[in-house]
């Protein structure tokens, strides 16, 4: 594969994968965890247990119980334990400093949700009970949480891959359009710098005076095109009033032997089309390779 | 609100729940056989509920923490796998059940004895493998896992409780307290019915 080519494909596949990566840490990172899911789910019956118990207590009126219990709740996981019934705070245990808002309304069903503070990572689970609701604040296990170098990791990665996709974007953009006039023209394994005005064949260079330089970039601008002799004679000899068809041929057949001298065979490069003109066929078409 | 009626269900067998504690005197002072007893029943109502919430706790060490607290409820302080941490002092249901063997009444009828001692004997055996339960969910490290063993521990503790539906040879503490004519403990607020 030409070098460039494969620098160019270097580029993509490398852009696409660091893209991928991006991609899949930010999803990994932007929803919860398996373990922060898995947390979520037995919070969630660890709760409803409590509560079912503190409900319990509080038609028996046995509030000291409730008291009990919800401190022992703060050696675990829980870090904050709220009992409110018929409008009234029975029970409101912390750990630490920890200090939660009042809620505003009485939740009408089961909520949770994730809560920052302090370093720390909360799940709030908020429970209704028949008049009142039980809340509680579980800390997240450390791993369950988004590492700190994820965002920054996934806008590092998605840059990468951005500059490599653009980057092998614009090599394929300046060095495979040989229509368009650039600083490269390129068909197949042959190469025309138009700055430089090196010509290369199958990497090998092709030393041409500036008219029959001019004769194959016509041609290769639109590799495939046929060009009459009149198209020719219009595009090299634009000021010429004794240019004629005669100096066409000469050109052409001075033109396929010189490409012919670099690489044998590669006179078929430029194919008579009987009765019309000349064409440009790519070294591929015609079965030269790189040697 | 599913989770709330699965709850319900496990914990409607102990609609009254109270963490350990020792029975309140009362006037006349309470014979020292049925303080045993309703601090069996006490304890057996908290070793429950620190078993259901051993099911379901959010981590290993959640669990831990539960699960010991029903290790310590039914050895007691100098018991093997004791371990001090967020309980109040207690002698332990086993030990509990051997005083209470010990203080039976001699003046019960042999048939009533008999069956007293049988449901003792189902109780220290439901305790037992409900402690066995809770050291292997100890050992486990992870939650669902230590769940599984914590559900059976729950399960031979509510044996240990009884049910009213029960046979008189397959008793437990529900129908000792019915034998020995006690009623069941209510928590503080309400008293004795």
């Amino acid at each position: 594969m030409n070098p460039k080519k494969r620098i160019r494909s270097l580029g993509l596949v490398l852009g696409g994968l660091l893209l991928g990566a991006a991609l899949a840490l930010g999803l990994l990172g932007g929803r919860p965890s398996v373990e922060e899911e898995h947390f979520l789910s037995r919070g969630l019956d660890y709760v409803a247990a409590f509560a079912a118990a503190a409900q319990g207590w509080i038609e028996e009126e046995d509030l000291g119980t409730l008291e009990d219990a919800a401190r022992f709740m703060l050696l675990g996981s829980a870090a904050f334990v709220e009992v409110v019934w018929n409008g009234e705070t029975v029970v409101r245990e912390a750990r630490g400093e920890l200090s939660p808002p009042p809620l505003r309304e009485l939740p009408p069903e089961t909520r949770t949700s994730f809560h920052s503070e302090d370093h720390a990572r909360f799940l709030e689970v908020v429970y209704p009970l028949e008049r009142g609701y039980v809340r509680a604040w579980l800390e997240v296990p450390t791993p369950g949480g988004v590492p700190w170098w994820l965002p920054t990791a996934v806008g590092l990665l998605s840059a990468l891959g951005l500059g490599a996709i653009g980057g092998a974007l614009y090599l394929g953009y300046r060095r495979s359009s040989p229509g368009k006039r650039g600083p490269l023209v390129e068909v197949g394994s042959l190469t025309i710098d138009e700055e430089s005005k090196e010509v290369r064949l199958c990497g090998k260079p092709v030393k041409l005076s500036p008219k029959q330089y001019a004769l194959l970039l016509l041609l290769a601008r639109e590799p495939g095109k046929v060009f009459s002799d009149r198209d020719i004679l219009r595009e090299l000899w634009p000021d010429s009033r004794y240019a004629n068809s005669k100096d066409v041929k000469q050109y052409i057949y001075l033109l396929r032997r010189r490409l012919g001298e670099v690489l044998p065979g590669a006179e078929a490069l430029i194919a008579t089309v009987p009765g019309f003109g000349y064409k440009l066929l790519s070294p591929e078409e015609i079965g030269l390779t790189e040697r | 609100m599913e989770a709330m009626r699965r709850v319900s269900v496990i914990l409607a067998a102990f609609s009254v729940l109270s963490l350990a504690g020792v029975a309140q005197p009362t006037e006349p002072p309470v014979p020292q056989l049925e303080v045993e007893v309703i601090s069996v029943v006490r304890e057996l109502q908290a070793a429950m509920f620190y078993a259901a919430l051993a099911v379901y706790a959010p981590t290993p060490a959640d669990q831990r923490l539960y699960c010991q607290q029903v290790v310590n409820l039914i050895e007691g302080e100098g018991g093997e796998h004791f371990v001090a941490e967020g309980l109040r002092r207690t002698p332990g249901m086993l030990n509990r059940l051997a005083a209470i063997h010990r203080a039976v009444p001699p003046d019960l009828p042999p048939m009533k004895r008999r069956a007293v001692v049988l449901v003792l004997n189902n109780v220290r055996t439901f305790l037992e493998l409900a402690l066995e339960e809770s050291l292997a969910s100890l050992r486990k490290e992870d939650v669902e896992a230590g769940a599984v063993h914590m559900r059976k521990a729950f399960a031979f503790l509510f044996a240990a409780w009884g049910v009213e539906v029960e046979t008189p040879y397959l008793g437990g503490m529900w129908l000792l307290l019915k034998h020995l004519g006690y009623q069941r403990p209510m928590p503080p607020g309400r008293g004795h019915p």
